[in-house]
């Protein structure tokens, strides 16, 4: 047995709003009691008090959350400033959560050292590791390297890092009743659990080829002989550098990933930050996307999911989407939802968030890597 | 009375989550549309610097084309030049041949007619003798005979060795069309070659229709298989070993086939496919120009319009087939020269 009840709701005054989305939940689930959820927040709404709400209702379930750039659901499509619930309950799987505090003090030590905990308190293997981590206070990929760490190669780890509306300012993480800030909050599935996944961009390299001449992890000091603020100036004028032009990082003359900027910069070094780390000598461009193509990539990457799923009949679905992809399409945003629902096979409870950056191994059996600029679909279920 | 006052307060909780939800899209919509004019300037910039980027890309790509066509040209000049010394390279080599060819009949002449000289003295003197008898003027009128015999023997025989290193001399350095019987013309061109193949203990075999003719410039038929003879002796043998080439032609409708075969030491598969490429050899350093086969394989599609392809088996041999029209028509750029 495998159910997933999901509400949503666009009411912003939070007291109304739990009690819609309890409202939803309760009505779906029938008497049932959740084993595990997600909680997908706004970043207006009083948080606490609706991870006490939802723990109130269901004291059992193994609840991880965080706050958003834009929600979306199979109840409400999209939305911003709404609030969206995923609930599980399952006999066959089973669910944990956990949360590394202060992750900036040690992102690779906290995660490894929380997820380790988790894995030994459940005492099952895990099958896939949800996590929703802190974007703006430390490095996202030293936090994955830490979960790669304590939970082993073999576990496939996806998500979103919370985002806070494109403000930049603070992003909060959720698990049980907690809402703190510079977390790292996972959930863990074991038992009879079948996943899949699928990973798609849209961007692509315009301009010339520039090489990084001086960074330290994520910061990037100098591009082509030229101060890394003049690099993006140079192609963007006076405007602060965003996450919707990540730089195509070149591995050999047809692969790259790309790596965004996170919107932090320094006036008097003229350095520009990443949401992640760019290598000193690499071979990066600029890049752009069109509407068209973001649409495109967001279809495949359900098409993939579904393509890939092992069993017959998926349960439910995830979807991760960059919040620079949101920026790029505007009015459009909601057309992705629309193409990612018609993708799937058949109509399937979801939901999901627009994220400062999204994690997934590349394609089944890789390890789990950090991606920008990219939406994630899942698939879960158990037949 | 009572449910009515439900309803309204059940209405105005309606209306008051409409107002609220109203209030935050428009407080939304706001901040979206800063957000989205933002990206749109940087959009626009984007495109405009990506633009100018690639303008100034154009006019670099058209400066190092221009560059590039200038070099081409260049080398193509160098290239004629290389040609035309390796055409006179094989001139040269040709005069070598007739001066060696001709020595040995020449020699034998000169030794003749000194022979008859002395005859003649000898005579001269028996004459101013006491007893002159018809035995001694008998013998004398035999060895005179004799010695004419050879001197005429041998200035035929260099008489025709200049004949044909004529005809194989003139036609690769004046070209012009005129029907030829391809048999004897081969045999022609391998008489020029007989001293290299000699010294190279290489042997011929001509096989095809002796009566087959061709109408077009044998002086290009020269430099092919003079070229093709060269190329095999100098690569396919090793010094002191002996070889066999074979040329057969046949008339294959309105081309003619011809298939140049060699028993040496084949052409490794990696070299196979640059072999007619300019400047490929593997003797650079004994003073190979990598220019012999791609003349050939020029002077066949060019000047012939005709097709040639190699096969070669390590340590077996090489074959190149060639086919050519029967009536070859004069290159345009041939044609505009001479008019």
């Amino acid at each position: 047995m495998f159910e997933v009840a999901v509400a949503h709701t666009n009411d912003p005054d939070t007291q109304e709003a739990v009690l819609e989305v309890l409202a939803q939940c309760a009505e779906q689930l029938q008497g049932k009691q959740p084993q595990g959820g997600i909680v997908l927040a706004a970043i207006d709404f009083d948080h606490p008090l609706v991870l006490k709400s939802i723990h109130e209702a269901f004291p059992e379930c193994a609840l991880i959350g965080c706050t958003t750039d834009g929600e979306m659901s199979s109840v409400l499509e999209f939305q911003q400033d709404s609030l969206t619930v995923m609930l599980f309950c399952s006999d066959s799987v089973k669910f944990h959560a956990g949360i590394g505090l202060n992750v900036s003090d040690d992102p690779e030590g906290i995660s490894a050292h929380a997820v380790h905990s988790a894995v030994s308190e459940m005492g099952l293997e895990p099958k896939l590791c949800i996590t929703l981590p802190e974007s703006l206070t430390t490095n996202s990929i030293v936090i994955l390297d830490g979960l790669k760490k304590g939970l082993g190669s073999e576990v496939p780890i996806v998500g979103g890092l919370a985002a806070d509306q494109w403000r930049f300012k603070a992003t909060y993480q959720f698990c049980g009743e907690q809402v703190v800030t510079d977390a790292v909050p996972f959930l863990l599935l074991a038992g009879d659990v079948l996943i899949s996944h699928g990973v798609a961009g849209g961007w692509r390299p315009v301009g010339n080829l520039a090489k990084v001449h001086r960074a330290e992890g994520n910061v990037v000091f100098e591009i082509d002989g030229m101060k890394a603020l003049d690099y993006y100036r140079q192609y963007l004028g006076p405007k602060k550098p965003s996450s919707q032009y990540p730089l195509a990082v070149f591995e050999g003359s047809d692969h790259f990933y790309l790596r965004a900027p996170s919107g932090e910069i320094d006036e008097d070094e003229r350095s520009v930050s990443f949401f992640g780390d760019v290598p000193v000598g690499a071979l990066v461009q600029m890049t752009e996307a069109s509407r068209e193509e973001i649409l495109d990539a967001s279809e495949a990457s359900m098409r993939a999911a579904m393509a890939t799923y092992p069993g017959k009949k998926p349960g439910a679905a995830m979807y991760f989407s960059c919040a620079s992809r949101r920026q790029i399409l505007g009015l459009r945003t909601r057309e992705e939802f629309e193409r990612v629902r018609t993708s799937m096979e058949c109509p399937l409870p979801s939901c999901g968030f627009y994220t400062n950056g999204e994690i997934a191994p590349l394609a089944k059996g890789l390890p789990s890597q950090f991606h920008n600029e990219t939406f994630i679909s899942v698939v879960i279920g158990t037949e | 009375m009572m449910s009515d006052s439900t309803e309204y307060v059940e209405q105005i909780r309606r209306l008051e989550r409409e107002v609220r939800i109203l209030q935050k899209k428009l407080q939304r919509s706001e901040a979206d549309r800063e957000q989205l004019e933002d990206t749109k300037d940087k959009n626009d910039s984007l495109q405009r610097n990506v633009i100018g980027e690639l303008r100034e890309s154009q006019a670099q790509i058209a400066l190092k084309s221009r560059e590039l066509e200038k070099t081409v040209e260049e080398l193509k000049a160098a290239q004629d030049e290389l040609i035309e010394s390796a055409k006179m390279a094989s001139l040269g080599q040709l005069v070598a041949g007739v001066a060696h060819e001709v020595n040995t009949p020449l020699g034998v002449g000169v030794t003749a007619a000194s022979h008859l000289d002395n005859l003649a003295k000898e005579f001269s003197d028996y004459l101013e003798g006491p007893e002159v008898t018809r035995e001694s003027a008998n013998r004398f009128i035999e060895g005179t005979r004799q010695s004419s015999e050879i001197i005429l023997k041998n200035l035929r025989r260099a008489s025709e060795l200049i004949a044909s290193f004529k005809l194989v001399a003139v036609d690769q350095s004046i070209h012009s069309t005129r029907e030829y019987n391809i048999y004897e013309y081969l045999g022609e061109i391998m008489l020029s070659l007989s001293n290299r193949l000699k010294r190279a203990r290489v042997e011929v075999l001509i096989e095809g229709d002796p009566t087959l003719t061709v109408s077009g410039d044998p002086g290009v038929l020269s430099q092919i298989i003079t070229n093709l003879v060269m190329n095999a002796v100098i690569h396919a043998y090793d010094d002191g070993d002996s070889g066999l080439l074979k040329i057969r032609f046949e008339d294959s409708g309105e081309n003619i086939c011809i298939e140049f075969e060699d028993d040496g030491k084949g052409i490794d598969s990696g070299h196979l496919s640059k072999i007619f490429d300019p400047f490929f050899t593997t003797r650079r350093g004994s003073g190979g120009s990598g220019l012999g086969l791609n003349i050939v394989y020029n002077l066949i599609r060019g000047q012939v319009g005709g097709k040639i392809e190699c096969f070669s088996t390590l340590g077996k041999g090489t074959r190149f087939v060639m086919s050519m029209p029967k009536v070859q028509v004069e290159p345009i750029m041939k044609r505009a020269e001479m008019s």
